[in-house]
């Protein structure tokens, strides 16, 4: 019998984008518990992508301060991702972290096969830069409003409205991490159970609710029990 | 000098469950009809792709209830352009849409008096499934619940009419000709998993139709498929050849030897492609032969 018929045969790439806050205020406690927490999740992230062998998940992170770059600019295969520790200094450019994502998401450089990405915001301070015209770019692009959008507030001076906006949908709030393990927790989370909701989505029509809800995602996990003072951030 | 035998046209089709469906224990959700008698024309073919999403948790019927009512109202269609001028088709066609709208919807609310939605059926649901259903049903709109798509073509004997709301894809391809056609474009606006879909108020309004009188271009293969079968292949371009390979294998090793190898193709591509369901059906003339 002949060949099958076609082209190559591919699985569907998912972009999965971490937007970390490097600012001043994320220096020691908080930064180590932060690359710690994202080390430890991509065994996870990678247990993932194995259970849902049709996504090709692809991972980029992008850290902003003084202005917003690429921490890993090539979108690389979370089988083969490593994380590099990031550093913390500077002020909160989160609205330019908003603008290199819009720019990444564009159609020229999505193919149109793809999954909803994936972007995890994590902060734990106010923008410094304009926040909204960086949300407004990322909504501009087709794949921004696609993708699910989770956020992660670290402490109690996180910005929620900010983060809210960044979400875009009433029915997800941010996380919020008070400490170390609540942090690791949360990244877990972020990191785990968007990826598999956006692996293997359902169709969907605009009639279906929310637009902003594009996945459906299950509930947050809870806080973890209480902490000592020291743990706190 | 030889006298050219023009052979009977054959339609195949095939359904196949997704890998990813396979593996979370979720049915096929697609479903397809051919109708062609006696290797004629006209012939009718149609796929319909359910939603699968929690809140559709009956698409499975609603993509079968889709590909049924499309046939029929495909079927009335070509029974009354038999009477009419080939230039008053195309302005008749524009009326396909809210036939087809109308036959589903009807379809849809009878299987839901026929079974109702009950408590435990809701129950399975994820909380903001049963939330969203109960408030369709309260409000007495079934059809979310079973929202489907809808890719159609009927190839009559002169014209070839093409009707789809939502994505899937259909190819055309003539003997000889290099290009493969795509009779209706790709919704760029369709990325990621959204769709348009029959259990939509603007249903009707969001069909997209292509008619076209055939002339020297009729067809020697029409294939429709849902979406789960372009999304498999890497680049659109790996996609359209499925249609050039497949009536190069069909000319070699004939449309029965095909038929039988055609699950096994879906099953591959959605194994190492998409996940996704994949449905296909496609309408096929063999070359003619010389009379002896």
């Amino acid at each position: 019998m002949a060949n099958r018929p076609g082209g190559a045969l591919a699985t569907r790439p998912l972009q999965f984008i971490w937007i970390v806050d490097c600012s001043g205020s994320m220096q020691g406690k908080k930064i180590e518990a932060l690359n710690f927490a994202i080390r430890e999740a991509i065994p996870a992230m990678q247990d993932v992508a194995r259970e849902n062998p049709n996504a090709q998940v692809l991972m980029r992170a992008v850290r902003f301060s003084d202005s917003a770059h690429w921490h890993v600019a090539q979108p690389t295969d979370v089988h083969e991702f490593k994380w590099t520790d990031l550093t913390a200094d500077g002020v909160t450019d989160m609205g330019q972290a908003l603008g290199i994502v819009a720019e990444a998401l564009k159609m020229e450089n999505m193919p149109p096969r793809g999954l909803p990405p994936v972007l995890v915001l994590i902060s734990d301070g106010q923008p410094t830069d304009n926040f909204t015209k960086g949300l407004a770019k990322l909504m501009a692009e087709p794949w921004g409003v696609k993708a699910v959008r989770v956020a992660i507030a670290i402490g109690d001076d996180a910005d929620l409205n900010v983060l809210q906006q960044f979400i875009g949908n009433v029915e997800v709030k941010p996380l919020r991490a008070d400490n170390a393990r609540d942090l690791a927790k949360k990244i877990r989370w972020a990191s785990t159970v968007p990826l598999k909701a956006a692996s293997n989505p359902a169709s969907r029509t605009q009639e279906q609710g929310d637009p902003a809800a594009n996945v459906t995602l299950p509930a947050p996990p809870e806080p973890i029990g209480p902490v000592s003072a020291d743990e706190v951030f | 000098m030889p006298t050219a035998v023009v052979q009977p046209w054959w339609a195949l089709s095939a359904s196949v469950c997704g890998a990813s469906h396979a593996r979370t224990g979720l049915p096929n959700q697609d479903a397809v009809k051919v109708v062609q008698d006696g290797g004629g024309l006209p012939a009718i073919l149609a796929v319909s792709d359910g939603h699968g999403s929690a809140k559709c948790f009956r698409s499975h019927v609603g993509s079968q209830l889709a590909v049924d009512a499309a046939v029929a109202a495909l079927d009335d269609f070509a029974t009354g352009a038999s009477e009419i001028p080939p230039e008053q088709i195309q302005a008749s066609a524009a009326l396909l849409p809210g036939a087809i709208v109308r036959r589903w919807r009807a379809a849809v609310a009878e299987h839901h008096a026929a079974n109702p939605i009950g408590e435990s059926e809701l129950a399975a649901l994820e909380p903001a499934a049963a939330v969203s259903a109960r408030q369709a049903l309260d409000r007495g709109d079934p059809f979310l619940i079973y929202g489907a798509t809808l890719v159609s073509a009927l190839l009559g004997p002169t014209w070839l009419l093409c009707l789809q709301l939502g994505d899937g894809e259909i190819l055309t391809v003539s003997r000889g000709a290099a290009e493969v056609m795509q009779p209706i474009a790709v919704d760029e606006s369709l990325i990621a998993n959204e769709t348009t879909s029959l259990c939509e108020r603007d249903a009707e309004q969001n069909f997209r139709l292509h008619f076209r009188m055939l002339g020297d271009s009729t067809p020697a293969l029409l294939l429709l498929a849902t979406d789960g079968y372009p999304n498999s292949f890497e680049t659109p371009a790996g996609f359209r050849q499925v249609a050039s390979d497949l009536l190069g294998i069909l000319d070699q090793d004939g449309a029965e030897s095909v038929a039988q190898a055609l699950p096994g193709w879906l099953e591959e591509s959605s194994r190492l492609g998409s996940g996704d369901d994949v449905s296909v059906a496609i309408l096929y003339l063999p070359p003619a032969k010389e009379a002896p």
